[in-house]
């Protein structure tokens, strides 16, 4: 099955946070949303940032949340493909990209054991497009090619 | 994540329906499919004999242990096919010992009974942020580093929630996040109810008896409800599009 990637433009709220931090040497992640909780302003994060920042503390990689001026980090849900990582700020080294690539494949070892049939992954990660745009590269998978794709990346140091 | 809460929109034909918002994991986390079968089928061993004998004390437990199999099915249905017919056998002998009965309405009359999730085509997904504080050690969401689900010092880390946010969107999906949106309560008009001679007049007894007259074999598409789902909404769209403008 052929790993499908799409390229999205980024909303104008997440476009503004993006162009506001650079890709760094560790793993900045844009929230999935914005919203009011209780007169705060909350930026959510798919559960699975907690594992995936356990894992770079862990490895000694910098995580980075980006969040709009007075938001504070809440927890995000909804359905999709079966496993969607979080919305990563361009993987600017092979580190970064064989962590995730550890992440993944931590995940699918627990859930080979316990389940059958093959889990769809979605990689999403803001990019500069050839005319400067940002744009939401997405790639979506099997599991096991999502892992090789960045087990790739991580090789070739990018 | 641990949070609770229902909403209400109209389903096709205008009518309320109740959806969860957010999985209430019962453990702090999702269960396994693997973990739900081996706790549906120990409970199943210790009922099903008592059942049979018509001992209708062990009612809450063999309902329990029904939501278990169900659950151990919808979340891994090709490794759990088998639990699809043990759930209808289970069922069938809650029905004949116990009983089920619809709760009547002034309207419509619902049935709470996991056995409805096996047949159902499509469950939900609510798109919502959260505020939460880990229960190890307080800190806000992504604060700290202690993981959902792992035990530290014996005490089960679960994410508690603090604020729920506006809902940002449903989903109707045959791949849902939470196993749990595949429960809905099962509505009958009163009126079909009386024109089908279960019930004579509103507020009348009504029982179900679905297991016992279901086959209780999981079909192709209960075993693959991402396809049959796909199906739908590509039919749906054909006949949208052949309605003339």
């Amino acid at each position: 099955m052929p790993l499908e990637e799409r390229a999205i433009p980024l909303s104008p709220e997440l476009r503004e946070i993006a162009s506001d931090n650079e890709s760094s040497d560790g793993i900045a992640v844009l929230p999935e949303s914005v919203t009011e909780i209780d007169g705060n302003l909350v930026a959510g994060f798919r559960p699975d940032m907690q594992a995936i920042g356990v894992l770079a503390a862990e490895a000694g990689v910098a995580v980075e949340l980006l969040l709009p001026d007075g938001a504070e980090p809440g927890l995000y849900s909804e359905h999709d493909a079966d496993w969607v990582l979080p919305l990563f700020l361009e993987l600017s080294n092979g580190v970064t990209a064989g962590l995730i690539a550890n992440y993944l494949q931590r995940l699918y070892d627990e859930w080979r054991g316990r389940n059958s049939g093959m889990p769809t992954v979605r990689h999403r990660e803001v990019i500069s497009a050839p005319d400067g745009t940002e744009v939401v590269r997405e790639l979506e998978g099997p599991a096991p090619e999502i892992i090789e794709w960045l087990r790739d990346r991580e090789r070739d140091g990018r | 994540m641990a949070a609770e809460g229902t909403i209400q929109r109209p389903d096709e034909t205008g009518r309320p329906m109740t959806m969860v918002l957010i999985d209430a994991s019962r453990h702090g986390r999702e269960p396994p499919a693997d973990e739900l079968r081996k706790r549906g089928l120990e409970g199943l061993g210790e009922i099903l004999p008592r059942l049979a004998d018509g001992d209708s004390s062990v009612e809450l437990a063999a309902r329990s242990c029904l939501r278990d199999l169900v659950d151990a099915f919808l979340a891994d249905r090709e490794a759990n096919r088998d639990l699809f017919s043990l759930a209808h056998t289970l069922g069938g002998l809650i029905s004949a010992t116990a009983e089920c009965f619809w709760q009547p309405g002034e309207e419509v009359y619902s049935l709470n009974c996991p056995v409805y999730a096996l047949h159902r085509p499509f469950a939900h997904s609510i798109a919502v942020t959260v505020t939460t504080t880990c229960s190890i050690c307080g800190a806000g969401a992504f604060r700290c580093l202690h993981l959902p689900g792992n035990f530290y010092e014996g005490e089960l880390c679960v994410n508690e929630v603090t604020g729920i946010g506006p809902v940002g969107h449903i989903a109707l999906t045959a791949k849902p996040d939470f196993i749990y949106t595949w429960h809905q309560p099962l509505e009958q008009p009163v009126e079909d109810l009386i024109k089908r001679q279960i019930i004579k007049r509103p507020g009348d007894k009504a029982t179900c008896t679905h297991c016992l007259e279901c086959g209780g074999e999981p079909t192709a598409d209960d075993l693959d409800p991402v396809t049959r789902f796909e199906r739908m909404v590509e039919e749906g769209l054909a006949r949208e599009q052949e309605r003339p403008a």
